[in-house]
């Protein structure tokens, strides 16, 4: 059975982000209440991905590298990791040094149910290692050839691992070619436990409302969508009742694809694809 | 009556013992004659942290027939007080850790008519289990029957408040006879799990269990079963920390 392999620290898996960082990410999310750049948003939500599954794998003696993980942002020609600090140019990193090495831990405030009706403001720890950059072109052929690198070296030393899983997250169209022969060849790879997955989150500044997890171009309003469309996977089995949990309709042979998608769905989404959950 | 109690355990594979995060109580085994027994197996949840603790404390509390849930959350929380932790392992904590627990009690009386009569009564929440053998075979099992009804989202105590109208909803009482003879398995779920279905699919699970005679015996067993894969490529016995409290009663 795919995708049942058992996640420990003898056989981790791993995930690779890769992040659109043109100057097109400078434009606010169309939907949702913010007016958030979607740069400023999306870097959020890295860090808040990378703060859970630092918690996630937080044990009682530390951390266990339950997880090795990348995030390589993308802009003007250049493929670079997206970690700043300590922490700077270096790309696969187990995730006990990423949860030990935050840029800076930030204090936030969260409200919070008061339990009598009422929201309680409460201060929260909110540690950082990516910050919001805008600039230049879209290179996300050589981001996907980069990712596609990764992965192979990962698997080379990992062959019964949970499949890696590769999320690109854009706005734009590549400026460097046709991203879907690189995107083959990510989905191509695998590992004794399934093939590699790749999702792809387009965020957007539009006002149209997300299109989560289409199982069918058709419904897709331009080719570039439908471009995207292909180069995700399928969603295998067990990601299907989560997107469900989380209320989201789908049909059978969904695709790990969000088109249009508010700052809502970016959270929801890397929540989505970051959890396959047997620790051991 | 006569009780004789023994628990055997082994952590999941490529952990080190220390990580072991299941409980039993007592921690010593037990060989004698009294008229009450009561001993109980947890399971703290991967991935919560510091639930080894709490699953330590729920079931030594169950053994002290202390049922003050209130209080053994103070335990908790005051056993990591003063713990200088880092910013993840202070969040990790606020969320609290997670335990099933399944605890036994078994007790002699004289009936109003004047006769002898033993009984036994479980309390559980998640999917630890009992169960009760006599013979070769399996008599009653609590608070699962049936290994497929076995998830990855059981019902598990927190050790900070937040879920307990659920908890009364899911707690599984039984109180029934017992006999001189019977056996009383409590196991955590992998292997309670792994019991269920050898016993539906090749009726010798008792008769592995059986053959455990001492820790040596349980850990190739865990070892051999953990080994053998079924149709679907998955481990017989899933890769967890596994615990086998037996109780006999003469």
């Amino acid at each position: 059975m795919p995708y049942a392999a058992e996640i420990s620290r003898s056989n981790p898996s791993c995930f690779v982000i890769l992040l659109d960082q043109s100057c097109s990410m400078e434009d606010p999310f169309g939907q949702g209440p913010t007016g958030k750049r979607k740069a400023d948003g999306v870097a959020d939500a890295l860090n808040r991905l990378l703060q859970n599954l630092s918690i996630k794998c937080a044990k009682s003696e530390g951390i266990r590298d339950y997880y090795h993980v990348a995030v390589l942002g993308y802009a003007d020609r250049d493929v670079r990791s997206a970690f700043s600090g300590a922490l700077s140019g270096r790309e696969l990193l187990p995730i006990s040094l990423i949860a030990n090495s935050p840029v800076r831990i930030e204090e936030r405030t969260k409200r919070v149910d008061d339990g009598a009706g009422g929201i309680l403001e409460q201060k929260v720890k909110f540690p950082v290692w990516v910050e919001a950059v805008c600039e230049g072109g879209t290179p996300m052929c050589k981001a996907l050839g980069r990712a596609r690198q990764i992965v192979s070296e990962w698997l080379a030393n990992h062959p019964n691992c949970f499949p890696p899983i590769v999320i690109n997250i854009t706005d734009g169209e590549a400026s460097d070619g046709d991203p879907e022969p690189a995107a083959e060849a990510i989905c191509k790879m695998s590992s004794q436990d399934g093939n590699v997955l790749l999702f792809n989150l387009h965020t957007s500044s539009s006002h149209h409302p997300p299109i989560e997890f289409p199982d069918e171009s058709t419904e897709l309003p331009d080719d570039y969508a439908r471009l995207l469309f292909r180069m995700s996977s399928p969603l295998p089995d067990y990601m299907w009742t989560m997107v469900q949990d989380e209320g989201i309709i789908i049909n059978e042979n969904p695709r790990g694809f969000v088109f249009n998608a508010d700052l809502v769905s970016v959270v929801r989404f890397l929540n989505i694809g970051t959890r396959p959950s047997n620790l051991r | 009556m006569h009780i004789d109690y023994r628990v055997f355990w082994v952590q999941k594979n490529g952990c080190q013992p220390e990580e072991y995060e299941d409980a039993f109580a007592p921690k010593e085994p037990f060989v004698g004659e009294v008229e009450q027994f009561r001993c109980a197996v947890c399971d703290g949840a991967t991935e919560t942290s510091f639930s080894g603790l709490w699953a330590d404390i729920l079931a030594q509390a169950y053994v002290a027939a202390d049922d003050n849930l209130a209080e053994q959350r103070a335990t908790w929380t005051k056993s990591l007080a003063g713990k200088e932790l880092p910013w993840y392992a202070e969040q990790k904590v606020a969320m609290g850790a997670f335990a099933a627990v399944s605890g036994l009690a078994i007790r002699e009386r004289t009936t109003a008519s004047g006769v002898r009569q033993i009984r036994w009564s479980t309390r559980s929440l998640g999917d630890c289990c009992v169960f009760q053998v006599r013979g070769k075979y399996l008599l009653k099992a609590t608070p699962l029957a049936d290994w497929q009804d076995f998830n990855n989202s059981p019902v598990l105590v927190s050790s900070i408040p937040g879920n307990d109208s659920e908890l009364g909803d899911h707690l599984v009482e039984m109180d029934e006879k017992c006999r001189r003879g019977d056996i009383f398995y409590l196991l955590s779920d992998a292997i309670a799990r792994w019991f269920l279905r050898v016993d539906q699919e090749q009726d010798r699970a008792v008769a592995l269990l059986e053959s455990v005679a001492n820790q040596e015996d349980f850990d190739c067993l865990v070892s051999e079963q953990r080994s053998i894969k079924d149709k679907e490529g998955m481990p017989l016995m899933p890769n967890d920390d596994v615990t086998f409290a037996r109780v006999k009663v003469t």
